[in-house]
């Protein structure tokens, strides 16, 4: 019904409409939404986010199998359309962090990092992806494999290990990589892709997906950050300096692949790392994003085949005085001797070309960084601690 | 401070934020001044082409037009956070049909795509003749003149459609002005100087209101339905790879797949996922168009597997009509993509298109007046 209301002041006519609250037999309201996952938006995490990510595997599946049976779409649609459906995983990664599904989002980002940089590669530089990229993902998708089976949940475990091995075998055996990530990929793929439909239809039926509780559950925001850097964040930033390294040990030469791989990975390190100093989480933060920043920069220079300017590292070296500094203080052996290296990297290579050399040492450094962050992984997840104790990450994220 | 003067500031803040200053009257003045002034701007520009009466870049129109496109579409996202749904549908199919004509002139030197603004015109009636019962005439009459600009124009197609459209929009623009400025005057000095209507959405009580469902359920369920519209025609009578249907697509899909992110972190999942897996094989299709390259029928047939399983999902939870238009596609999908049978496909398609539209409408109309006209089952 309408009523005619003069304002108490203006004395211009409101018009206001009152609707008489619509009930359905059952007592449900029709102007609500009587379903409303319970779980809110963690529920995003097993359905929508694992349909995405096996209708990714599935696509690649079918462009690798393409000798065998028709993938319906030419290289050009193929890239383009692996880059689109990259991103909105990456997009994804980032709403199942916001969940509190660290396993998942790892899962997700390394995937949709992994396919972005191989996309990216073919479709702008007509080069094939960063193929060690892989070896250095494949720790991720296994630590949130190892994850998935703690909780029980054996079907994703299943399609994580598939996507896993089809991953890391052709890095040793090139000459069936065809066969192998095709089938892989469309095993796990549509793995990923039932356990979102069963989950979907769970959801239609009124029950709802299990939601595992751990360590990351239960304690604050704050502390939930301090978890999420040293987790996904420091993995990401020990995968970028593995890169880094790997490049120095191998050829040290122009490698446009290798340029997207720094890019994209900078991209992210840089993302985590504004998190991270957005959170209070000033020293693990600043350490990410400054050397994030320079491999960004070095990257989009060397893409544009400019020089990048050493001088500007000796700069930011000056940064890694005070982060070593305050490592020290924390005791915090790893990250201390962490940014000691990276100072005298930076600090070093304007005056010698041999100090590129410790980048070796930082590589060595960043597979045991790698490995403390799996670690966390594994401790907040599953509450199973492997790690010795005077390498944990941080004090206070895991006190 | 002394505590007289602190009274009289409180006083003052309170009756302003009760009376004028509302939110509601802030984004009818900066919102519709926007839309306002593009009206004003493209009227201009399509009566210029006419009778030349100034000198206008054909580059700068089109930039200046995106931009304000561009905020525009800004303002109805604010609306929608505001759940100013009726008004926000207005304020976006316009932004994306001024975007898509804009942008694709500028960057692809293409024609807009009409088909696309007649079936914005659809939604733009349906809000006109709400906002007039709500007896808030001149919002009724702006968005009125508005859509039978847009409509009727390209429908009769005469030698002088430029004078036709120009007129319409010159005209709803002014309307549209004339609103946001008598809103400004009055919620600034509380003078209703321009004898204009506050205004006033519908007064549903606060409790029994279930804003992000009927975000999703009107305005995202519309959009859907009108991209449904759109594929669905596009299959059964024209060219389903030309570039300026493609970038009206590109637009809409991308608009649908935000609504639904929405519905998925609101919790809303199969509807939700629906939507996404649709916006997203649309997305994916125009945009390969637009690179040029051939589109692949992959994707088509991914999302009609899991729209299969969402029509499951809502069967479950007896929601015919939704189970419906997830089935249809699942069989549209498959028969277009694995048989190649175009106008099969393009039928089941468009018939979802209609029974999506009948569902974002019945609901809708029963938000807006109370009146549970359409039903749905």
């Amino acid at each position: 019904m309408f009523l005619d209301l003069p304002c108490t002041c203006c004395k211009t006519k409101q018009f206001i409409i009152i609707t008489a609250f619509k009930d359905v037999p059952g007592g449900q309201s029709i102007l609500r939404y009587n379903h409303y996952v319970k779980l809110n938006r963690y529920a995003i995490v097993p359905t929508a986010c694992f349909i995405m990510l096996g209708s990714l595997l599935l696509i690649v599946a079918m462009w690798s199998l393409r000798s065998y049976i028709d993938p319906m779409m030419g290289q050009d649609t193929y890239n383009l359309m692996r880059t689109i459906m990259s991103l909105m995983i990456i997009l994804f990664a980032i709403e199942a962090m916001r969940c509190r599904c660290i396993s998942e989002g790892m899962l997700l980002l390394m995937a949709g990092l992994s396919s972005l940089i191989f996309s990216i590669s073919e479709s702008n530089f007509e080069t094939s992806g960063f193929g060690i990229t892989y070896l250095f993902f494949s720790a991720g998708f296994l630590s949130s494999g190892y994850v998935f089976y703690k909780r029980k949940q054996f079907f994703i475990t299943l399609g994580t290990i598939v996507f896993s091995i089809a991953t890391l075998l052709p890095i040793f055996m090139p000459d069936h990589y065809i066969i192998i990530t095709g089938t892989g990929f469309m095993i796990a793929g549509l793995i990923f892709v039932l356990n979102g439909c069963y989950d979907t239809i769970k959801i239609g039926w009124g029950k709802e997906p299990k939601r595992y509780i751990g360590y990351k559950d239960l304690c604050s925001e704050d502390e939930y950050a301090h978890m999420l850097v040293s987790t996904a964040g420091i993995l990401s930033f020990a995968t970028l300096s593995l890169v880094l390294g790997y490049h120095v040990l191998d050829t040290g030469e122009h490698n446009v692949s290798l340029y997207i791989v720094k890019l994209l990975l900078s991209a992210v390190v840089i993302s985590f790392g504004v998190y991270a100093l957005s959170r209070g989480i000033i020293g693990e933060g600043l350490m990410m994003f400054v050397l994030a920043i320079s491999t960004f920069s070095a990257a989009i220079l060397s893409l544009m085949h400019l020089e990048y300017p050493a001088s500007l590292n000796m700069i930011l070296s000056v940064v890694y005085i005070a982060l070593t500094m305050e490592f020290f203080m924390k005791r915090d052996v790893l990250l201390f001797m962490t940014c000691l290296l990276i100072f005298l990297v930076f600090f070093l290579e304007s005056f010698t070309e041999q100090a590129e050399s410790l980048e070796v040492a930082i590589t060595i450094l960043k597979i045991v960084s790698a490995y403390s962050a799996i670690a966390a992984l594994l401790f907040f997840e599953t509450g199973k601690d492997v790690l010795p104790r005077n390498l944990h990450l941080s004090k206070k994220e895991v006190a | 401070m002394s505590e007289e003067i602190q009274f009289e500031i409180e006083n003052v803040y309170s009756k302003d934020e009760k009376v004028f200053g509302d939110e509601t009257t802030f984004l009818s003045v900066t919102a519709f001044m926007l839309i306002g002034l593009l009206m004003i701007w493209a009227g201009l520009n399509y009566l210029n082409s006419f009778w030349d009466f100034m000198e206008v870049d054909d580059g700068a129109y089109d930039v200046t037009k995106s931009i304000i496109s561009a905020f525009v579409l800004i303002f109805s996202i604010h609306m929608f956070s505001r759940n100013l749904v009726t008004e926000g549908m207005v304020v976006m199919f316009t932004g994306i049909s001024s975007l898509s004509f804009s942008l694709g002139a500028l960057l692809l030197n293409v024609q807009g795509y009409e088909v696309l603004d007649i079936l914005f015109s659809i939604g733009i009636y349906i809000a006109a003749i709400l906002f007039i019962g709500r007896k808030n005439y001149l919002l009724g009459i702006a968005s009125l003149s508005f859509a039978v600009s847009i409509s009727f124009a390209y429908a009769i197609k005469t030698d002088g459609l430029n004078v036709l459209v120009g007129a319409g929009l010159m005209m709803s623009g002014l309307f549209f002005a004339y609103y946001s400025l008598g809103n400004l005057i009055l919620g600034e000095t509380g003078k209703n100087i321009f004898r204009v209507t506050q205004n006033k959405i519908s007064a549903i009580a606060e409790k029994d209101r279930d804003r992000p469902f009927e975000l999703v359920i009107v305005a995202g369920m519309y959009t859907f339905a009108t991209l449904t519209l759109l594929v669905g025609y596009e299959f059964l009578f024209v060219d389903y790879t030309s570039v300026p249907y493609c970038v009206a697509e590109f637009f809409l899909s991308l608009a649908v797949m935000s609504f639904a992110l929405y519905a998925l972190v609101r919790g809303m999942i199969p509807e939700g996922i629906m939507m996404l897996m649709f916006g997203l094989s649309c997305f994916i299709f125009a945009t390969v168009v637009i690179f040029g390259y051939t589109p692949s029928g992959l994707v088509d047939i991914i999302t009609s597997l899991i729209l299969g399983i969402t029509g499951i999902a809502f069967l479950l939870r007896k929601e015919v009509i939704l189970s419906a238009i997830s089935i249809l596609f699942f069989i549209g999908g498959i028969s277009e993509a694995v048989f190649h049978m175009y106008v099969l496909g393009g039928v089941f398609i468009f018939i979802m298109g209609i029974l999506a539209t009948y569902y974002a409408l019945s609901r809708w109309i029963l938000i807006e007046t109370g009146k549970d006209i359409l039903r749905v089952i």
